[in-house]
């Protein structure tokens, strides 16, 4: 029991100083590097979204930036009307939620490669659909007021990340919710047999995982100042959301932040050294493929204790070690 | 064990942040880099344009044209100043045809780099995403290509522009086919694809086919990548004089096929960007023929600057360097640079520019008119074309034996008009 107490004070402190490094960054950098760092956060809530529905239930989206996007045009369109930045953005993710629960009630009874192409022709869909609409700026795309403050798009990425990967580990690894979820990706017509009800669980996991990149299209919006749906809408988005989740590791916590962190990360740093010419893109898929080629479960299998798959504690017996399950 | 492992995962995560922190510029760096600022005796120009991404090939030709630029202002010695010169350093950035990492280049050129001043960004999308960092650093940016008009009516103090809007380039070939041809063109079909200049394009075309008169039988905006043989099939039906399109050099060259397979002849083919391409006649051969198009550049025209001399001269320089015509976003990306020496003459600033000199070069970017083998530049300084170049006038082309030629307005025309233009089976 103690030793258990001595693990989570442990991890208590290792969390409390990363917020901390996290709090002091924008007063230790530049601001060139303070905009990688934000957009880093940006892509590891993008990531940790997807890895919800893919990662833990077993869907796997290509149409998941459909999301970012209807929460970058919701908070433009919203803040032209003279909405409140912030609040703006909450419509948005409310708004890009409620609209994956819509869609999903018809998608989500779809599995596999049929699913996964039926969220790409509903993210194509509505890229069309933005691109003739009189309100979204159709091809001109829409432009928010400029506020010229990095800090304060650092630290609104900052809350929305650690909200998006608090919420995940709670949901899928120490709530019940989670052992339902996970039950459905295992098989989910035990799951059915079972009792739960799969319908449901399976519209709220792809709701929460769309209200995530809402906000975050809302903050990209208002930070970028200039939002196109060749920008917020193409499928690239969504294409790194899963290039991102499965380098880092699927169905992990940590799998997600370590892809985002080092595709994006390492993305500017080439871009940075090499950037006067294209070849620096030639390296990162090199680098991608290795990963998948070598470490089929992600650079999170590197770290053992990072990579163990999400099983809850089912027993408090102290040093339970948890197998490593692969798929 | 375990515990061991973790305190040399949290030793090495501390030691990489710490590496981080101290590789991305904390005070002392920027200090030693003021120093070496101080003693800089040459220009440092930003260039932020698409080396990768969608639209490569655009950002390539813009770079041709300030790459050719800064070779001859070096190869002169430099920008005068005074009684000195001053050479030019080019310092890249990708912004990968993305807004968002055409902002972190430009934040990383102004704040590190530290430039001068920048050369722009092919695509208008790009542009819009970086002018609001630059009004935060105060650093000046003329764009060689965008062509959107949103970007002026936002009104940057700091972005400028050397081609002139689409919705001011369109109106010259509508009105050369209306007023300067025998029995002028009485009823127009106006079809453009859905991106931002194309759409521009068509809304150009019809609002000055409107203003002049002409009656309007169809105006249609389709997503990219339309079957264009249906929606001609219907203009043919309503058999135009004009068939008008907004588009890119594949649009084009789809609908004259479309037109061409379905034995449909209008009057005139009246086309914009793309039309004064070699893949555009290459492709369709006696199929190009005698279309009509919008510019304000070609390479016949005949305007002298201090730089390379006469147009003449700048395409010869253009062809020996790389290989191939320059279109007019190529001429107009070299003529850009130009605009800045002429500024930078003016105030008589030299490098490094401080922000109180920057602010100068905006001033005379804004009052100054630059004489150039592009043609005048002038920046507008109100309205809804602000810091876009106003100084060029709108020509009518049309491409005869191969080749495009001025036709109108007919003050600086050097050929006739064809028009009706022949039918396909007359070529």
């Amino acid at each position: 029991m103690e030793y258990v107490d001595n693990s989570q004070k442990r991890n208590l402190i290792w969390i409390a100083l990363l917020v901390i490094v996290a709090t002091v960054i924008p007063f230790a950098i530049s601001s060139f590097w303070l905009r990688i760092v934000t957009g880093v956060l940006m892509w590891i809530g993008l990531a940790q979204s997807w890895n919800i529905l893919a990662g833990y239930m077993g869907y796997v989206s290509f149409g998941h930036g459909a999301f970012f996007g209807l929460g970058a045009y919701v908070t433009a369109i919203a803040m032209s009307l003279g909405v409140h930045f912030i609040i703006s953005a909450l419509i948005a993710g409310v708004f890009t939620a409620a609209f994956a629960a819509i869609i999903g009630y018809p998608t989500l009874r779809l599995q596999g490669a049929y699913f996964a192409i039926a969220t790409w022709a509903f993210a194509e869909a509505i890229r069309q659909i933005v691109l003739v609409l009189p309100f979204t700026g159709g091809a001109y795309g829409m432009r928010l007021p400029p506020m010229l403050n990095e800090n304060f798009f650092y630290y609104m990425m900052l809350l929305t990340i650690i909200g998006t990967v608090a919420i995940a580990y709670y949901l899928m690894h120490k709530a019940k919710f989670g052992l339902k979820v996970k039950a459905i990706r295992e098989e989910e017509i035990a799951a059915n047999v079972l009792g739960l009800d799969v319908t449901r669980i399976k519209i709220s996991v792809f709701a929460l995982s769309a209200f995530f990149p809402g906000i975050l299209g809302g903050i990209y919006a208002y930070w970028i100042t200039y939002i196109h749906p060749d920008s917020v809408l193409a499928p690239v988005i969504a294409d790194q959301m899963v290039v991102m989740t499965m380098l880092g590791g699927l169905g992990t916590i940590a799998g997600p932040i370590i892809g985002a962190v080092v595709l994006f990360m390492g993305n500017r740093l080439l871009w940075v050294f090499w950037g006067d010419t294209s070849f620096y893109l030639v390296l990162v898929g090199l680098a991608v493929a290795l990963v998948i080629l070598f470490l089929p479960s992600g650079l999170v299998s590197l770290v053992p204790r990072l990579g163990k798959k999400d099983k809850p504690k089912v027993d408090d017996q102290p040093n339970s070690s948890v197998t490593e399950h692969t798929k | 064990m375990k515990f061991k492992t973790k305190w040399t995962i949290m030793v090495v995560v501390l030691l990489s942040l710490s590496l981080l922190l101290s590789g991305c510029g904390g005070p002392k760096q920027s200090d030693d880099g003021k120093n070496a600022e101080a003693e800089r005796d040459y220009f440092k120009v930003g260039v932020i344009t698409s080396l990768s991404g969608a639209s490569v090939y655009g950002g390539n030709v813009t770079r041709r044209g300030y790459d050719l630029w800064a070779e001859t202002v070096n190869a002169q010695g430099g920008i005068e100043i005074g009684d000195k010169q001053y050479k030019v350093e080019m310092v890249y950035a990708d912004a990968a045809s993305d807004p968002a990492t055409g902002a972190d280049a430009v934040e990383r050129m102004v704040t590190t780099d530290e430039v001068d001043f920048l050369f722009g960004p092919y695509t208008s999308g790009v542009t819009l995403g970086v002018a609001p960092i630059l009004e935060k650093y105060k650093v000046p940016m003329i764009t060689g290509s965008a062509e959107s008009p949103l970007i002026w009516k936002q009104k940057f103090k700091y972005t400028f522009g050397s081609i002139p809007a689409v919705d001011l380039t369109g109106s010259a070939p509508v009105s050369t086919l209306v007023n300067e041809v025998e029995g002028g063109a009485k009823t127009i079909a106006v079809i453009g694809v859905n991106d931002a200049f194309s759409k521009a394009t068509a809304e150009a075309f019809k609002a000055n086919a409107e203003q002049l008169g002409l009656e309007v039988v169809k105006y249609d905006i389709v997503p990219e990548g339309t079957d264009f043989t249906p929606l001609v099939g219907a203009i043919k039906e309503l058999n135009p004089d004009v068939l008008a399109v907004g588009g890119h050099e594949q649009t084009h060259m789809e609908v004259i096929k479309a037109a061409k397979s379905l034995g449909f002849m209008p009057k005139a083919f009246l086309m914009h960007y793309g039309i004064t391409t070699p893949d555009f006649i290459n492709n369709l051969g006696t199929a190009s023929e005698y279309v009509f198009g919008g510019a304000v550049w070609t390479s016949d025209l005949e305007y002298s600057d201090e730089l390379w001399g006469s147009t003449k001269e700048y395409v010869e320089a253009a062809e020996a360097r790389w290989g191939n015509m320059p279109d007019y976003t190529e001429a107009a990306s070299a003529a850009t640079g130009e605009v800045y020496a002429a500024a930078l003459a003016e105030i008589g600033a030299v490098p490094p520019l401080s922000e109180e000199e920057r602010e100068q070069l905006v001033d005379a970017l804004e009052n100054i008119k630059v004489d150039t083998f592009y043609g005048p530049i002038d920046f507008a300084n109100e309205g809804d074309w602000y810091h876009n170049n106003v100084g060029l006038q709108p020509l009518t082309i049309q491409l005869q034996n191969g080749e495009q030629k001025i036709v109108g307005p007919s003050d600086v025309k050097v050929a006739d008009p064809i028009y009706p233009v022949p039918g396909w089976e007359e070529r």
